[in-house]
């Protein structure tokens, strides 16, 4: 008894997950060779090779790395909570690889064109949050507990920075959704009129990844290996799936909001054979990790009481001065969007 | 909440203080009262140099400019 | 179906809830906590307004129970002296059985309840009704059941189609002006208050 019905559901899911599995596969192979980029680089700074035996150039060397550690023994502590344990690695990936469904790669292409596109960024940025809380907790170990509380406390003190700079730029766009955000920047990229505006969100983005000079947490000198100290062979690879994911997620983001997305002048749009706004997405996503990893190789890294007073006492200020002048300036000059 | 040496409380010097010694707070109050001055003087400004605000588009049915005029023939009898 | 997702996260939620108070480890208690939040958060979007469901999940998720996480994960609970105390619960039970009788009564008279408007529990007793409508019509709005109570689609009589912030901003900030001042003053105070008692002045 199968008729258009039955037919029409079962097709509408198949080209749904279709559709999930073209955007994610592709995320989770950059995701691979993400790390490759970042060993090479910060070697090339370091004026040495960098992994180069397992492919051309070590460009194998990510599988080889998942290979061996999918293979190691996992260490459980068997005073830890067991279900907490494996959950708190698996929302964390869940969280990172979330905030791929709403990233424009074309005018409109996207797997959920979501009104409210940025409130969804942030609310996974907050979820992300808890991964890290729990996977410390349920270690039962005091330095991978310490480790989380102080990661934890440095999210959530730098997430507050990050919703202001986004508000910012949402105040010049107009609307949440990130397709009008980027049509939007067709006379200019945001990046010019809110420079400084720039500047904080990038600092705040390096400190939401734990990325130097923010990652005491992780810094191996210090506590081990900060929260993810007891995690051992596949849940390790989850933590770094999901820290490596939201570099790349967040690089996207900066090109989206302050650098025109997939905008670029004189670009004709041609989707038959190739999509080049989504070519010109990535090219910009890429130069964004570049300077992740560059950040890298030149800052040392900052105490932990360093990093808590530079949030809440040097960049909260100029964040809240420009959350008042912007609007202001909006007003003052009768350019308000809409 | 009293600062720690403050020689001369809501002075020039008090002000010049505060620019070295906690530049970040003092640039970000300058920054933010910027806007509200700003809000309060361009406008005025602009209006004298002809400057007309563009109308908003509508939103509901416009009320014409006229009196009411009452309807007849509507009622049921 | 959106009934049926409805019903599942309301009852979510009350279980969740009843495990917030019956959980004997405070940490579990806060992560059953979190879960009510994001059943409401759900269920607050499968109702059409998206963005309050969404605020609650970063305000309510994202910043208060992490609050309450750290408070909780910092304090140094011993959980032999909570287990020692819930285990005295018991006695209680028949008073709580009469409370919660006098309370289902008095609702139940006020608000007509019909096993049929539970969806969950209707579509499970109609089973062989809706598999029969699912697989001999052709008509798909069997599916999604769409309830019009006020026909929003009149063509001379909607202008423009605000979006829910506009629409919550242009009745906030013009109406609710007065309002909306003083509770950003409650606001800060509560923000002051805090960093003014916790605040060490070393001279």
């Amino acid at each position: 008894m199968i008729n258009n019905n039955l037919i029409l559901i079962i097709l509408n899911t198949l080209i749904s997950l279709i559709d999930v599995l073209l955007v994610l596969l592709p995320v989770l192979l950059s995701v691979a060779f993400m790390t490759i980029i970042e060993r090479k680089q910060l070697a090339a700074h370091q004026r040495r090779v960098g992994p180069n035996t397992v492919g051309y150039y070590g460009i194998l060397q990510p599988f080889s790395d998942a290979l061996k550690l999918i293979l190691k023994e996992t260490v459980i502590p068997s005073q830890s909570n067991k279900i907490l344990f494996y959950l708190a690695p698996v929302s964390t990936l869940i969280f990172s690889l979330l905030g791929w469904g709403i990233i424009p790669f074309g005018q409109g292409l996207t797997l959920f064109d979501f009104s409210l596109g940025i409130l969804y960024t942030l609310a996974l940025s907050s979820l992300g949050v808890y991964g890290v809380l729990f996977a410390g907790w349920s270690a039962n170990s005091k330095y991978a507990f310490l480790g989380s509380l102080r990661s934890t406390a440095a999210m959530i003190s730098y997430e507050l920075i990050l919703s202001s700079a986004i508000l910012i730029v949402i105040l010049l766009a107009g609307s949440f959704n990130f397709t009008t955000i980027i049509e939007s920047q067709e006379a200019i990229w945001f990046v010019v009129p809110l420079l400084p505006v720039f500047i904080f969100y990038f600092i705040s983005i390096l400190a939401e990844t734990s990325r130097t000079p923010f990652d005491l947490q992780e810094a191996e000198s210090e506590l081990v290996a900060g929260f993810f100290t007891e995690h051992s062979s596949i849940i390790f690879v989850f933590f770094f799936l999901a820290e490596y994911s939201s570099i790349v997620l967040f690089s996207c983001i900066t090109a989206i909001l302050f650098f025109g997305g997939y905008n670029m002048p004189e670009l004709f749009v041609n989707n038959t054979f190739i999509s080049l706004q989504a070519v010109v997405l990535g090219l910009k996503t890429c130069v964004f990790c570049f300077m992740f990893v560059w950040f890298r190789a030149t800052l040392p890294r900052l105490r932990y009481d360093q990093l808590i007073e530079f949030c809440w006492l040097n960049l909260l200020p100029v964040a809240v001065a420009f959350i008042i002048l912007v609007p202001c300036i909006l007003v003052a000059f009768d350019i308000a969007p809409y | 909440m009293a600062s720690v040496f403050s020689s001369f409380r809501y002075g020039y010097r008090y002000l010049q203080r505060q620019a070295h010694e906690q530049p970040v707070i003092f640039y970000s109050c300058v920054l933010g009262l910027i806007g509200p001055a700003m809000v309060m003087t361009i406008p005025p400004i602009r209006r004298k140099y002809g400057y007309v605000s563009p109308e908003r588009p509508p939103t509901t049915y416009p009320l014409p400019n006229r009196a009411r005029v009452p309807v007849s023939g509507y009622d049921d009898e | 179906m959106k009934n049926l997702f409805i019903d599942i996260l309301a009852f979510g939620a009350l279980l969740s809830s009843v495990l917030v108070i019956t959980s004997k480890n405070p940490v579990i208690a806060v992560i059953f906590l979190i879960s009510v939040f994001i059943n409401a958060a759900g269920y607050l979007i499968l109702l059409g307004i998206g963005f309050i469901g969404i605020s609650y999940i970063i305000l309510y998720v994202g910043a208060i129970a992490v609050l309450f996480l750290f408070v909780i994960m910092l304090l140094n609970i011993r959980l032999s002296d909570l287990l020692e105390a819930g285990s005295q619960y018991t006695k209680n039970i028949p008073l709580a059985i009469a409370i919660g009788l006098l309370f289902i009564y008095e609702i139940f008279t006020i608000i007509p309840f019909r096993i049929h408007d539970v969806s969950l529990i209707s579509s499970l007793l109609n089973l062989i009704t809706n598999l029969n409508e699912l697989f001999l019509t052709s008509d798909i709005s069997t599916l999604n059941v769409v309830y019009n109570t006020i026909n929003p689609i009149l063509a001379d009589s909607t202008f423009t189609n605000f979006t829910q912030i506009q629409a919550l901003g242009q009745s906030l900030y013009t109406f609710g002006a007065f309002w909306l001042i003083i509770t950003s003053v409650i606001l800060l105070l509560a923000m002051v208050a805090p960093i003014f008692i916790t605040h060490k002045s070393n001279k």
